[in-house]
């Protein structure tokens, strides 16, 4: 029960006495339990969060705990925990264990948040379903014969199934915001630069992003304060000061705000349900006296195809590292050095990710380097100014955040192309690395929760946060 | 629309270190047309003179002070090590296994 409370409601019966961290963590643990068969988790960690929820309680106790003291934290099976194993859902890490703590860890901890466990994803956060993971799918919990979402669906499942307060995934193109919505919580994509990358694993380097899950927005705000700011370990993390993000939630208002709907965002063949949210949503900002402007981002069409060009490049090199050598997965029938490397890649990886190497090697190789890669950057600039374009007229731009409710599993599995088209709403934050935030504005007729975004300028995730309390707070 | 052949397939198979049985990169050829056709459609963006956008920060290369820091150990290096001896990464044999 506890478990399912908001951050903010948990934190006052602790300060309260009504409460203790070491009751949150057995909760936290006989619901995940009881969830075992949504398969959301890799890795439990019950001695050393029920130890650490000791220390925790003694300090809330001597009133120095810090600002997330008792909030249960799992994390997304591609981020380092010191002594952790760190699979990123894949058979050629099996057995691995991490050296050290990502950066994202260490300010979470340092705000006494408890780490209660590793999550599944797909592998090495490739996919938008969660299918791909060596160690099985994960289950939609309000449908198991639904997917959660892709590629952080263990950590969303864990947040929309009680099982923690709060979880970390990470982002590509759109690996927190398209589970979360859907699985109807929150999921805040940061600015590019904004979080540490340091203990992620990488995939695309210039596309990942560390990204929280939380079920209400105040938790997702203060979740992302703390784990925001620059990292000397990360020379992508920008210097740029962080806001206050949690500020005047509360008090949120829409009044006056001119909010963007980018018309290409609107297209045919999307789940009815979906429309009529939006088009809802769209009545209630405009009562509460926002301003509804069209606006266009004309290159949107090219977002998937340009996405897809670069993230492979980029992670056909960083996937690189795993040959057998130093770390993971060495083939036990390997006889000389060529066949370390080739049959360890070849028994290691999945078929997704080996299909994604492929892609990346052929558009990076020579002959093909102009024709792709160097396009896709192009049209990735292209993208850039559509949206540096669209925030001189607008504050914020809403969208859906996916085209339908969360899909069947195996309805896509055999069709790439589909399936990487349920990223089509969300990529474009990645690629031009502005923040966004998903957040659920209701139901389809199965139940089944929808979601929308609001996608902001650079480094403005306070304005996006402030938007997004309204919309929860209007829609109750 | 470039058509990929089998062997082209097979080229970039051993440039990403990968292996795949016949029937798989059968599969693998026709898969691989697919989303290749579908990435064409970039073709179709005008980028005459744009500049190519290599990451959306504007600061690049955020370097911190060269001021050692905290180090792992050789045994903490090795760890995770598949085979090792004596504090090094063991792998087969090198020399004398040289392939095409």
């Amino acid at each position: 029960m506890t478990a399912a409370e908001s951050y903010s409601e948990l934190r006052r019966r602790l300060d309260a006495g009504e409460t203790t961290c070491a009751q949150i963590v057995a909760d936290s643990f006989d619901a995940i339990q009881r969830g075992s068969g949504l398969n959301a988790f890799l890795a439990q960690l019950p001695a050393e969060a029920t130890q650490r929820a000791a220390e925790v309680d003694a300090r809330i106790q001597a009133g120095t705990a810090g600002r997330l003291a008792g909030m249960t934290v799992a994390l997304k099976d591609n981020i380092a925990l010191k002594d952790a194993q760190l699979t990123c859902g894949s058979k050629i890490l099996t057995g691995f264990t991490s050296l050290y703590s990502a950066t994202v860890v260490e300010r979470l901890q340092a705000e006494d948040a408890i780490i209660i466990g590793k999550t599944n994803m797909d592998e090495f956060a490739m996919g938008s379903s969660n299918e791909t993971s060596f160690f099985g799918p994960v289950h939609h919990p309000l449908d198991s014969a639904r997917v959660p979402g892709g590629s952080s669906g263990g950590s969303g499942v864990a947040v929309a199934a009680g099982m923690t307060c709060c979880a970390l995934g990470s982002e590509t193109g759109g690996s927190v915001r398209q589970p979360a919505a859907f699985l109807g919580v929150v999921g805040v994509k940061p600015t590019y630069g904004r979080v540490s990358r340091y203990g992620l694993v990488a995939f695309a380097s210039s596309l990942d992003q560390i990204s929280p899950f939380a079920r209400t927005v105040h938790d997702a705000a203060l979740i992302t304060e703390v784990i925001a700011g620059h990292d000397p370990n990360d020379t992508t993390s920008s210097s740029e000061p962080v806001g206050s993000y949690t500020n005047g939630l509360d008090e949120a208002d829409v009044r006056g705000m001119k909010i963007g709907l980018p018309r290409e965002y609107f297209i045919d063949g999307m789940d009815e349900a979906v429309v009529a949210r939006m088009k809802e949503l769209r009545e209630r900002l405009e009562d509460a006296g926002a301003e509804i402007v069209e606006i266009s981002l004309p290159h949107t069409n090219y977002t998937i195809p340009c996405y897809y060009v670069i993230a492979t490049a980029e992670a056909s090199s960083n996937l690189a590292r795993f040959d057998g050598a130093r770390y993971g997965y060495r083939s036990p029938n390997a006889e000389t050095l060529e066949e370390m490397y080739e049959l360890s890649r070849t028994e290691g990886f999945g078929t997704e990710v080996k299909r994604r190497i492929m892609l990346g090697t052929f558009v990076l190789s020579s002959g093909f380097y102009d024709a792709y890669y160097r396009k896709a950057q192009q049209v990735r600039r292209l993208l850039h100014r559509d949206m540096v374009e669209a925030f001189k007229q607008v504050d914020l731009i809403l969208a859906p955040t996916t085209p339908t409710p969360a899909f069947r599993l195996g309805e896509k599995t055999s069709d790439p192309i589909a399936m990487y088209l349920s990223d089509i709403f969300t990529a474009a934050a990645n690629l031009t690395g502005i923040p966004a935030i998903s957040f659920p504005i209701g139901k389809d007729a199965n139940g089944l929760p929808i979601g929308a975004q609001f996608m902001a300028p650079h480094f403005q995730e306070g304005r996006m946060f402030q938007g997004a309390a309204w919309v929860e707070q209007a829609l109750g | 629309m470039s058509q990929i052949t089998s062997n082209q397939v097979q080229h970039i198979m051993r440039l990403a270190k990968l292996r795949f049985t016949p029937e798989e990169l059968e599969d693998f050829t026709v898969q691989f047309n697919q989303i290749v056709a579908y990435v064409e459609q970039l073709e179709q963006a005008d980028t005459e003179g744009v500049m190519p956008m290599t990451s959306s920060l504007e600061e690049l290369n955020i370097m911190r002070d060269d001021v050692p820091g905290p180090m792992l150990s050789a045994a903490e290096a090795l760890r995770n090590a598949p085979k090792k001896t004596e504090g090094f990464f063991t792998v087969p044999k090198v020399i004398g296994e040289v392939e095409e």
